[in-house]
């Protein structure tokens, strides 16, 4: 009895010191932000008035590695999910820049009482995360007026509880591996151009299949392909992409006339329509940047007299996941199709009508100018791309450098050529740091 | 020791005992985000105090297989009542229809049940995880869908994945992450589904007479019909008997052919027959999601058969065991007419999450559902629970539907000796109280009090029981 007693007691002491040792790590905090989510990190100590935002469109950033290296550098990070997490079909495009307003008013209003002081909040476009964070700002800059151009394919509310009138602006951008736009390198370069009857994907024609080793294609290794075929198969991708948005705008035609079997939406499904990327394939694609640009080298300098090569290797396997439902069609429906994954263009490359989607980081740069800082990883594919936004942006504040040797998962690639490239994510974490807290930036109290 | 000194040691070991629980009752928690990897994300909730008492040892793990239950009542609930809780989100929340089965979901809930029992997340090296020590119990619950998932999950942690590879499954589950997965110590299902393909099969629309074109729709079998007996302003329905047999004959036979149909392409792609895709083919399903009878004609499925414990206002505590019967409202969905009664899937998914044979007996009364293959599917609650040992309690909410659907689960459940099912009178399915459904039945509309305490407080009780757990 007196034993149980006693140690009833200090069980229950030992548990209250477990709980006091738990305040004591440094654990993000969950907040419900609307029908988005948020983690907050913040730094171990000191107070913090500069905040970032990270958020993809479907992606779980909740736990990216990217808010505790932020944290780990002082500043406040808020990690967020989109009220779209987890499934692509239910994507609306537009509506996500909701959900960076309530972050940014989360941190700005200090609705959680732990953000005190936060006098300016960074965006952080990551991947995906690029075209979201680029539009919400361009909007906040712009106005709606940008977003209801009649020439995009779908347009921006500015009425109702979807509205997008008066975006609070972000104080900064820092792009990190953006994509130019989820239609252009999620459907527009990854559609397979062979495929000439949709109901059959596995019909490919011989002159514009990426696969076929009379075009080029290497099982083993780096594929080449002509110039000829290049421009074939760039055109090709666009005439597949543009008699698909052809056909959705006829669904949505006919739901409109009210003579479709569903009144509101239609399922629109695309086989082979994610993985043939051909310079996955040959790497000669989308190389390099066209101008002499900043490397940040693995060693920690920044070297800025070259034109900065992709060190990336070829991945013939995507002929594998082509064919397959599961990694190479999408099951969408027309509207998170017309609004997430369709533009307008020529040839796959440098013939995109970049401002008929809104989903476009081209097209909404154009409209920034706040500061802005746009990161590509040595090895990866959107090292150009990249160059283009820099290029395009409005800011008069603008950066643009290749970090050596990253993949677009931010880790080092081992088997690239040209490394090792074991410091340059600590590299890339610091020049970020840095450029934040920059006097440049006057962001610092 | 004296005598004395006894006493005073038992009575303010009781003193501070009642003190710890009076705080507990109003307690506060704190709250941590954990990444349990994976996809997975949860909040710890941790009384703050500690209860000071057995419950200290009693972890509970709670997720939903679709809806985001990170931030469930089930957790703050039982955290104000002492417990520790982890509720969490997995790479499905808001895709319904993105899993082929539950073992999409187990490793989380594997996880999470680790985590509760002081396991960092794989891969991890510090986590609130590592933080908790002292939990020697854990228990899962299932709320809703999430009934079906836990059941799973439990019977596959105690038996092993040969229990979803049974030969009368219309497909077996993927094993690939069904090994070691850690056993719960008891199973508590809220308002349970009988299982995503059983909810699918009975949502199954029989007016659909071609796929290809959902909106020509079979009259004679169309339960949103004003001529059959549907009132499209109220959403309720009247249903003869001959219209009822009818709809439920369609039902069955629709969606039968539609496992027909998903299983030869299956067969095609397995035997490489078919070579649109290698590995698997869309199948997208309209009118797959709302038409359901008994939503709009509350006579179906109104009572239990047999008599059950009623937590009512004025005994909150139970009165009975007397027959169960629902005080719901209508609920037809209209939805089930527009892009929403479309399940966009595929054939793999189609038949792992979403398929159940029906016989010729099928059929809905207004206590019971007869008819089902329940061993068809690896979804199905009732037979999931069938390979489950421990403790398990069941509760279902008196304003809503599960009456005779969790009277079924809980038949099944022959293995554990230490079985139990409870009803709260007047309770939503998400466990307020229905005001509305007060005022029908002539009461006031505050009759049925607060059902959200009374149905925790019997979880607590339940619980804490002593001996249980």
């Amino acid at each position: 009895m007196k034993t149980k007693t006693l140690a009833s007691f200090l069980f229950s002491f030992g548990f209250f010191f477990v709980i006091a040792h738990s305040y004591a790590q440094n654990f993000p905090t969950y907040h419900p932000l609307g029908p988005a989510k948020g983690a907050l990190y913040r730094p171990t100590s000191g107070p913090a008035n500069i905040a970032i935002i990270m958020m993809h469109r479907t992606g779980n950033f909740l736990s990216l590695g990217s808010c505790s290296e932020m944290r780990d550098r002082g500043f406040v990070v808020l990690c967020m999910n989109t009220r779209f997490d987890n499934n692509e079909a239910q994507v609306i495009f537009e509506e996500m820049a909701l959900d960076v307003r309530a972050g940014i008013n989360f941190l700005r209003q200090n609705q959680s009482g732990l953000t005190p002081g936060i006098q300016r909040v960074i965006l952080w476009g990551y991947s995906g995360g690029g075209p979201t964070m680029s539009f919400y700002q361009a909007v906040a800059e712009a106005g709606v007026g940008f977003c209801q151009d009649p020439h995009k394919l779908t347009q921006c509310e500015s009425s109702g509880s979807t509205s997008l009138v008066g975006l609070p602006k972000a104080d900064g951008i820092v792009f990190v591996d953006a994509h130019p736009g989820n239609p252009i390198i999620g459907m527009l370069r990854s559609n397979n151009p062979a495929v000439h009857n949709e109901n059959h994907p596995e019909n490919l024609q011989t002159r514009l299949n990426p696969y076929d080793p009379a075009n080029g294609y290497n099982p083993n290794g780096l594929s080449t392909y002509s110039d000829a075929f290049k421009k074939r198969y760039f055109e090709g991708q666009s005439d597949r992409l543009n008699e698909l948005i052809d056909e959705a705008f006829d669904i949505q035609f006919h739901i409109d006339q009210g003579d479709y079997p569903y009144p509101d939406n239609a399922p629109f499904v695309i086989g082979r329509s994610t993985a043939s990327k051909l310079f996955v394939l040959d790497t000669s694609i989308l190389h390099s940047t066209v101008k002499p640009q900043q490397l940040l080298k693995n060693d920690g300098t920044i070297d800025a007299s070259h034109v900065v090569e992709s060190v990336r290797l070829p991945d013939p396997t995507i002929a594998d996941t082509d064919e397959t439902f599961d990694g190479g069609a999408r099951l969408l429906t027309v509207k998170s199709f017309l609004s997430t994954n369709a533009i307008r263009s020529t040839n796959s490359i440098d013939g995109i009508d970049y401002c008929s989607s809104n989903n476009s980081t081209v097209c909404n740069v154009r409209q920034i100018t706040v500061p802005v800082l746009f990161n590509a990883m040595g090895a990866y594919y959107f090292i150009r791309d990249n160059e283009i936004h820099y290029e395009e942006v409005k800011s008069q504040d603008k950066e643009f450098i290749v970090i050596a040797g990253l993949v677009h998962g931010l880790t080092p690639c081992n088997a690239c050529p040209g490394g090792p490239y074991n410091n340059s994510q600590k590299n890339f974490y610091d020049h970020i740091r840095d450029w934040i807290n920059s006097p440049a930036r006057k962001w610092l109290p | 020791m004296s005598p004395t000194k006894r006493f005073i040691l038992i009575w303010v070991s009781v003193l501070l005992f009642n003190l710890t629980a009076t705080a507990i009752s109003h307690a506060d928690f704190t709250i941590t985000y954990v990444n349990l990897g994976a996809g997975g994300t949860a909040l710890l909730r941790l009384p703050s105090p500690p209860a000071g008492s057995p419950k200290d040892r009693i972890g509970i793990f709670v997720m939903h297989p679709s809806s985001s239950f990170i931030n469930s009542p089930i957790c703050t609930e039982l955290a104000n009542r002492g417990y520790v809780t982890l509720c969490a989100d997995n790479p499905f929340s808001f895709n319904a229809n993105g899993y082929k089965g539950y073992e999409d979901h187990s490793a989380i809930i594997g996880r999470g049940i680790n985590c509760l029992k002081g396991q960092n997340p794989p891969g991890q090296t510090s986590s609130p995880c590592s933080s908790i020590t002292g939990i020697t119990k854990i228990i899962i619950i299932g709320h809703s869908m999430a009934g079906p998932m836990m059941s799973f999950y439990q019977n596959i942690a105690e038996n092993g994945a040969a229990a979803c590879k049974k030969p009368e499954r219309l497909i077996p589950c993927e094993d690939t992450n069904l090994s070691n997965l850690p056993a719960a110590d008891g199973v508590v299902l809220l308002d349970s589904h009988l299982g995503d393909a059983v909810a699918t099969m009975t949502y199954t629309d029989p007016a659909v007479i071609r796929e290809q074109q959902p909106d020509l729709r079979d009259s004679r079998v169309d339960m949103f019909d004003p001529a059959n007996g549907y009132n499209l302003t109220t959403n309720s329905a009247t249903y003869s008997d001959n219209f009822r047999k009818a709809f439920l004959a369609g039902q069955s036979r629709r969606h039968n052919k539609l496992i027909d149909d998903a299983l030869e392409q299956l067969s095609d792609i397995t035997n490489e027959l078919r070579n649109v895709y290698p590995d698997d083919m869309p199948f997208v399903v309209p009118g797959s999601n709302g038409a359901r009878l008994w939503q709009p004609d509350i006579r179906l499925l109104k009572c239990t058969q047999a008599a059950y414990l009623l937590l009512t206002n004025a005994n909150p505590t139970g009165e009975g065991p007397k027959q169960i019967c629902s005080v719901r409202l209508p609920s037809g969905n209209q939805g089930a007419l527009t892009f929403d009664s479309v399940t966009s899937a595929s054939v793999r998914i189609w038949l792992g999450a979403h398929s159940v044979r029906t016989t010729k007996d099928y059929n809905q009364t207004p206590d019971d559902i007869t008819g089902i293959v329940y061993e068809s599917s690896n979804t199905s609650t009732p037979t999931n629970v069938e390979g489950i040992t421990k403790p398990l309690l069941i509760v279902v909410m008196g304003a809503h539907y599960f009456m005779r659907p969790d009277e079924i689960i809980l038949t099944h459940a022959t293995k554990t000796n230490d079985k139990e099912m409870v009803a709260v009178e007047g309770a939503v399915h998400g466990f307020t109280p229905c005001t509305a459904c007060a005022v029908a039945q002539g009461l006031p509309a505050n009759a049925y009090g607060d059902t959200v305490k009374r149905l925790f407080d019997y979880v607590d009780g339940w619980l804490s029981k002593p001996g249980r757990f």
